[in-house]
């Protein structure tokens, strides 16, 4: 038969005007076909099942996958080996482990554990946090918005201050006062520090004994010492009078915080700019969710 | 007749086209159903994958690693084309993976045992009591590992001093072991290598380590990338890592 003459057939079989109740049955039959599947589809409710294990994944366990990569890092962290030296019998051990854990986490879901289990849903929550953070470094910044950054933040890019002090304390709590009084004159008449450090009427106070850095001279001295050592240049003394009484500081060497250029920040910058980022997505994702979400308050806890 | 030509070279020009079209598709199954490890077995696979990764490092890694893979020591981007490796032991998979999930990159699967902790600061390590050093203790510190590496340090006493520190006080060993050989399971450098990752080497860049930290990220890919590209950049890597003259040579 020609083309032209099944063509003609068609037409004619299908033709409205030669059998119009014909072709209605026939639209009739191909509607409900058409539902049927769709019916089907949709009520059975399994979505797209995969009867395959792509090339990716080492098994599906009700269609979610388990990675290759993943099997591959689970017997490597349980039996120490790559998955080519392994025996039949370790991998089997690793993909059964695998298997299983999928399936209860499967029941989890079913059993709704996330709305119950305090765990479950603190893990949660802090599996969201994180996703801010893979977002954030996922991009990673130019140089150009980098030294953006820096030159944003530059008061956070410096070396460390440190200090080599000596801090005495009256040798007796009797005549403190007049001790500190006496030294104070004794600085401001120009006297040499060394010749008040070497009196036997201080103390070493203990409480710092090596040069530190300043975050630990600050914790060891208290804040009100550490500000007024911090003054102190190289060689220079000072009589400061704390609540505990006077002490006398006299720096042998003070190395303040030097800012840093943007080349030796660079590494901390990267990781200050990230956690910025991350910080920032992680309130916008807050904001969105709660923006789409339905929140109804009982009126007894609106304010 | 005529007809009939045509109509075979329609045909023909059609199964070419199918052809060419399904050869990634060919190439990516074939990529992920080859056991990484044992990849390199295939030099003719290994080069289609790492010539298809090509433009995918140049616009996913590049930025840190740079265009010729050596890396960026202000960044602490390593280089890849050497044979140091700071996770596993530059095999496929664990390229592989280090890709799919990254380092410190906040997937729950990413690479995160371990952070250098900065000994210059209050508290050092978040995860567990380390304590903070002192100026003077970093120097022997550095001055200890300069002696590890076969270089003179400032001080012999300070070198002495800074084993003490490094096996002891300091918790170095924790991670760097007691041989200062590193631990490629949680990303700790070996320090008797001469590689640095951040800055030179110099006891300058080594007490900035010390006193600051380090916590160097690598995104993680996985999701973004399909399976088929995260496996073709791992074999890219190894390529450069393991270029096929060395492997003759090896062999």
């Amino acid at each position: 038969m020609s083309s032209n003459s099944l063509s003609t057939t068609a037409r004619r079989w299908f033709s409205w005007d030669a059998n119009p109740q014909r072709a209605l049955a026939l639209s009739a039959i191909g509607a409900a076909v058409g539902l049927s599947v769709a019916g089907f589809g949709l009520f059975t409710a399994k979505g797209a099942s995969s009867r395959f294990v792509p090339s990716e994944d080492v098994a599906l366990v009700n269609q979610r996958p388990i990675l290759f990569t993943d099997f591959s890092a689970q017997l490597e962290t349980e039996f120490s080996i790559p998955v080519s030296q392994a025996t039949p019998r370790e991998r089997a051990k690793v993909l059964n482990d695998m298997i299983r854990e999928e399936l209860f986490v499967q029941r989890g879901l079913e059993l709704d554990l996330p709305s119950s289990d305090p765990d479950t849903r603190t893990a949660l929550v802090a599996g969201v946090e994180q996703q801010s953070q893979v977002d954030a470094t996922s991009a990673p910044p130019s140089d150009a918005e980098l030294l953006a950054f820096y030159t944003a933040h530059k008061d956070r890019y410096s070396t460390e201050g440190r200090m080599l002090l000596r801090d005495l304390v009256p040798a007796s709590t009797n005549q403190a006062g007049a001790v500190g009084k006496a030294a104070a004159a004794a600085l401001a008449q120009g006297r040499s520090p060394q010749a008040l450090l070497q009196s036997s009427a201080w103390k070493d106070s203990g409480r710092v004994k090596e040069e530190e850095f300043y975050f630990a001279a600050k914790i060891h001295l208290g804040d009100a010492i550490y500000e007024a050592a911090k003054g102190l240049k190289d060689g220079q003394a000072a009589v400061f009078n704390a609540p505990d009484g006077p002490h006398l500081l006299a720096m042998a060497r003070n190395i303040p915080p030097v800012a840093q250029s943007f080349d030796a920040a660079k590494a901390t910058v990267a990781n200050d700019y990230r956690s910025d980022l991350s910080k920032r997505e992680e309130a916008s994702e807050a904001q969105y969710l709660h923006d789409k979400a339905e929140i109804l308050i009982n009126p007894a806890f609106r304010r | 007749m005529k007809g009939k030509r045509r109509l075979a070279l329609i045909g023909l020009a059609i199964g070419v086209t199918v052809a060419v079209l399904s050869l990634p598709m060919i190439l990516n199954v074939t990529l992920l159903q080859a056991d990484p490890d044992r990849l390199q077995e295939q030099p003719a696979l290994l080069a289609v994958a790492a010539l298809e990764a090509r433009p995918v490092y140049r616009q996913k890694c590049a930025t840190c690693h740079g265009a010729d893979l050596k890396g960026d020591h202000t960044i602490g981007a390593p280089d890849l084309t050497d044979a140091e490796w700071i996770y596993g032991q530059g095999r496929i998979a664990e390229i592989e993976r280090t890709i799919a999930y990254g380092i410190r990159s906040g997937h729950p699967k990413t690479r995160n045992l371990s952070l250098m902790p900065t000994f210059a600061s209050a508290k050092p390590y978040a995860r567990e009591t380390l304590n903070p050093l002192t100026p003077t203790q970093i120097d022997d510190v550095v001055d200890y590992i300069l002696a590890i590496e076969g270089r003179t340090p400032r001080s012999a006493a300070a070198a002495q001093r800074g084993q003490s520190l490094f096996l002891g006080y300091g918790g170095c060993y924790d991670c760097h072991t007691s041989d200062a050989r590193g631990d490629n399971f949680v990303g700790a450098p070996s320090l008797r290598d001469h590689v640095w990752l951040y800055g030179d080497g110099s006891p300058a860049a080594i007490f900035a380590s010390i006193a600051r930290g380090r916590a160097g990220v690598c995104p993680a890919w996985t999701g973004r990338l399909s399976p088929a590209t995260i496996r073709a950049l791992a074999a890219f890597v190894y390529r450069k890592s393991h270029p096929p003259s060395a492997q003759d040579r090896r062999g």
